[in-house]
């Protein structure tokens, strides 16, 4: 396989979970309402997802108990995913904890694995 | 007052494996943790031409540590009150695919891979043993690959520095506590030869920042008489006296997490060569710019990308350049499979220098698939430049 094809599927697929990021939402609530006050209720709802997922992110940052480096956060509507990994088992628990006091959580599924430096 | 002494000590020797195993569970314990990672992997090329060796053929082979390293451990804590803690960690590489040892950089040792002792508290953390670099954690952190052993930013580190850069014994560091958001940490290796400071010791600096959503890391890492030529192949240069730094960022958005760095590795090597008349040191210099993602499509199922560009400072038109994807997809928090395909390509200095770069570190430490420095094709040595595909797909459990 030639090297710039390999190139351009990366670039590809870098594209497409770019896309996917926002796809997500739009998907879900576009079948409900019609064209212009959905769109803005869809933006607004996107906009705060986004807000409480950097509030997370923060609130895990600021708890020494927890190394946020390789953690991701997805929220929709509240309900809050951990993603990603931390480097001990005792952070797991933490990090669940940390989330739950962020304003606005109103559920977290933790779906952090373990993985440290080097491993 | 002696007969109310010696007391509790006869009935802990009655009872030996009770007084043990209280102690043991009251101060915290110690726990046995591990992983066990095997795969199949196809590699398109897998031996260099080099001193009139002919091999360039495809391989197809079970590998050892396809996505992590193998390996077990034993760490524990111990509170000592007042928010201090003794800690120490002692972890072996396996090689899953014949039940020995997988030991970086030629090291025999039972616990080849960290033998670390130590005191942590709100003061931070003062370890002393046989380390990772606090380099080596920042190259983690900055990579979108996670580091892993197959078409990631540990195969440039290992090309450019063998294991010089990861492992560092004799060492004693010190970890600071995050400061809002900022960390730092610092260590040093005593070389411990009589008569000359320098011969052996070797220091490493890091500093990162982060608020959650945006990281930016930087380290510096500096070794003398690096003592892992057992790890370089014929053909490979093995490099002596290793200086490196690092610094670069990233940004999450949602499950996305973009990164870029740069890194530079200057090396004073020496050519491992059946001709003794080659063994001449080299002084080499490589930049190394990468970048990439990682997104998670669902909360257990990970896809990412990087791209790694090398590029020769001191043989212009040298430059190497390598991409990789990975999938990983956890069927428990302990259990996932993974499938990765990658390729590199090796172009060669106007002057016939080669700079390889391999695909993987796991693949019998030659050859184009496998961990290779940087090549003298003038001189019958090294790497032939071209393009190499590989894939593998595996099982990682972890305990």
């Amino acid at each position: 396989m030639g090297i710039q094809k390999l190139a351009a599927i990366v670039g590809a697929i870098a594209a497409l979970a770019a896309l996917d990021v926002h796809a997500q939402p739009a998907d879900a609530s576009a079948s409900v309402a019609s064209a212009p006050s959905a769109s803005a209720d869809r933006k607004a709802a996107r906009k705060a997802d986004h807000v409480l997922e950097k509030a997370v992110r923060k609130a895990l940052a600021r708890d020494k108990a927890v190394d946020v480096t390789h953690v991701s956060v997805r929220a929709r509507s509240g309900a809050v995913t951990l993603l990603g990994s931390v480097p001990e088992q005792g952070q797991v628990e933490a990090a669940t904890q940390a989330a739950q006091g962020v304003a606005g959580v109103t559920s977290v599924e933790n779906a952090l694995t373990i993985k440290a430096v080097a491993q | 007052m002696a007969k109310q002494r010696k007391f509790p000590i006869k009935a802990c020797v009655g009872a030996a494996a009770l007084c043990a195993a209280s102690a043991a569970y009251a101060d915290g314990g110690v726990t046995l943790y591990g992983i066990a990672d095997v795969g199949l992997m196809y590699l398109s090329h897998s031996t260099p031409v080099f001193n009139g060796g002919t091999g360039t053929g495809h391989v197809f082979q079970l590998t050892n540590s396809g996505y992590s390293p193998s390996l077990w451990g034993l760490k524990g804590t111990e509170d000592l009150g007042g928010d201090l803690k003794a800690e120490f960690k002692l972890e072996s590489g396996i090689d899953l695919a014949n039940g020995g040892f997988d030991n970086p950089g030629g090291n025999n040792g039972l616990f080849n891979r960290i033998a670390e002792v130590g005191l942590s508290g709100g003061f931070g953390k003062v370890m002393a043993g046989l380390q990772i670099s606090p380099f080596f954690d920042i190259i983690y952190d900055l990579d979108p690959r996670g580091a892993g052993e197959f078409g990631s930013i540990l195969t440039p580190v290992s090309d450019n520095s063998l294991i010089a850069a990861v492992f560092v014994p004799n060492s004693v560091s010190y970890t600071s506590p995050d400061i809002g958001g900022f960390q730092a940490a610092g260590l040093f290796a005593l070389g411990g030869v009589a008569g000359s400071f320098q011969t052996g010791r070797a220091w490493s600096v890091s500093g990162k920042y982060t608020n959650g959503t945006f990281l930016a890391g930087a380290a510096y890492i500096s070794v003398n008489n690096a003592d892992d030529s057992a790890l370089a192949s014929i053909g490979e240069l093995y490099p002596i006296n290793v200086r490196a730094y690092t610094a670069g960022m990233s940004y999450k958005f949602g499950g996305l997490t973009a990164k870029a760095a740069f890194a530079n590795f200057k090396a004073n090597s020496v050519p491992v060569s059946a001709d003794p008349a080659l063994a001449h040191s080299t002084n080499t210099s490589v930049n190394i710019y990468s970048g990439g993602f990682d997104y998670f499509a669902l909360p257990y199922l990970d896809l990412n990308a990087g791209i790694y560009y090398q590029q020769d400072r001191v043989n212009s038109g040298g430059h190497s350049v390598m991409g990789a994807l990975g999938t990983q997809f956890f069927l428990s928090k302990r259990t996932s499979l993974y499938a990765q395909v990658g390729f590199v390509n090796n172009t060669c200095a106007h002057n016939g220098v080669c700079l390889g770069s391999g695909l993987t570190v796991e693949s019998g430490g030659s050859g184009v698939g496998g961990l290779q420095g940087l090549g003298l094709a003038a001189e019958g040595l090294g790497l032939p430049p071209g393009t190499t595909v590989g894939a593998n797909v595996g099982i990682r459990t972890t305990f």
